[in-house]
């Protein structure tokens, strides 16, 4: 079958280079256009593109993950970040709540356990003896009564004002 | 470093200047390529696994390489096959000694008949021994390290015609192999 300048003996010559994307822009357009009107390029194109990606999957491994824990430690070793960036990088390192939150607690309570507890308080003096205000003729009693008169305004603070 | 992808350039500066993450970037984006290739031109995993290791420090200590330019990947595996073609033939050395002391035995490999293959992957690894280093290699820089002819060209040190012939003769003498006569056309 052919194109207008296109040949399947061209097209199919053509093929693995199509299939690896080496073809330049006029000659994909072309191998293109082929294969979307020839049903025989187009089978072989299909078998061909099977049979590579084949190919490709059973030479495709990867390596061992303790490769890469191996060589990691080689290249850390030997490109440290300087000193500043690493300090940087301390401080700036992601820490959870919970151990926000942990490392608080700690804080309060060695602050609480650390800081000095308030001497204590000296003893309140002794209460007045009470005064039995239902003995009238006591001295004391009728001290207070003298100057009471229930009939006057209460005298208030005027800091209460 | 771009807020896209960062291009292989970027990632090797960082890892150079010693950002952690860069390198695993770096070591996601060819470590399987490489150790395929290394395992395929070697032949021995153990082989291949301190090679993927040398390989990676070597470009990375290497400062000579201008990488503003580019092409990093066609460096990469410059180096790889350097490394793996002194390793191979240190080892074919030591064979050859082993078998000098040893009954003479058969040395040009065969391919494996598709009845003897358990698997399309026995039959491609088994077929791939067959081809020469040059086309072995070729096959292997294209279809897994993902090198275009130029690449190839370069890290081959050949004329770009010439690797593109090398991988057209690789896939069809593969696919001669995989497939029954006269189905493998082109």
């Amino acid at each position: 079958m052919t194109t207008t300048t296109t040949t399947c003996s061209d097209v199919q010559d053509q093929l693995i280079d199509y299939r690896f994307g080496e073809l330049d822009p006029p000659a994909r357009r072309a191998v293109a256009a082929h294969l979307a009107e020839c049903g025989a390029c187009a089978v072989a194109y299909c078998r061909l593109d099977a049979d590579v990606a084949g190919i490709g999957a059973a030479l495709h491994e990867e390596p061992p993950a303790h490769v890469h824990a191996a060589l990691k430690a080689r290249v850390e070793a030997e490109f440290r970040p300087p000193l500043l960036r690493r300090v940087r990088a301390f401080l700036n390192r992601r820490i959870p709540v919970y151990q926000g939150a942990l490392a608080t607690a700690g804080v309060i309570a060695a602050v609480l356990l650390v800081t000095p507890s308030p001497p204590a308080s000296p003893p309140l003096p002794a209460s007045a003896p009470a005064v039995d205000l239902t003995a009238h003729d006591a001295p004391e009693v009728r001290e207070l009564l003298d100057d009471y008169d229930a009939s006057s305004v209460p005298a208030l603070d005027p800091y209460l004002l | 470093m771009t807020m896209g992808t960062p291009t292989d350039e970027e990632l090797v500066i960082a890892t150079r200047s010693g950002e952690g993450e860069a390198f695993d970037a770096l070591y996601r984006r060819y470590s399987g390529k490489l150790y395929s290739y290394l395992l395929r031109l070697t032949g021995d995993r153990a082989t291949a696994e301190d090679l993927l290791q040398d390989v990676f420090l070597a470009v990375l200590r290497d400062r000579g390489f201008d990488l503003r330019a580019g092409g990093f990947g066609a460096w990469l595996f410059t180096v790889a096959r350097r490394r793996a073609l002194n390793a191979a033939r240190g080892a074919q050395r030591h064979q050859r000694r082993v078998r000098a002391l040893a009954e003479p035995d058969e040395t040009a490999p065969r391919p494996p008949s598709p009845e003897a293959a358990t698997s399309q992957r026995e039959l491609v690894l088994g077929g791939l021994a067959t081809l020469s280093e040059v086309h072995r290699d070729a096959l292997v820089l294209k279809e897994v390290a993902g090198l275009t002819y130029r690449e190839i060209a370069a890290v081959q040190e050949v004329p770009e015609g010439t690797a593109k012939s090398r991988l057209h003769h690789a896939i069809q003498s593969l696919r001669a192999l995989l497939r029954p006569e006269g189905e493998t056309t082109p």
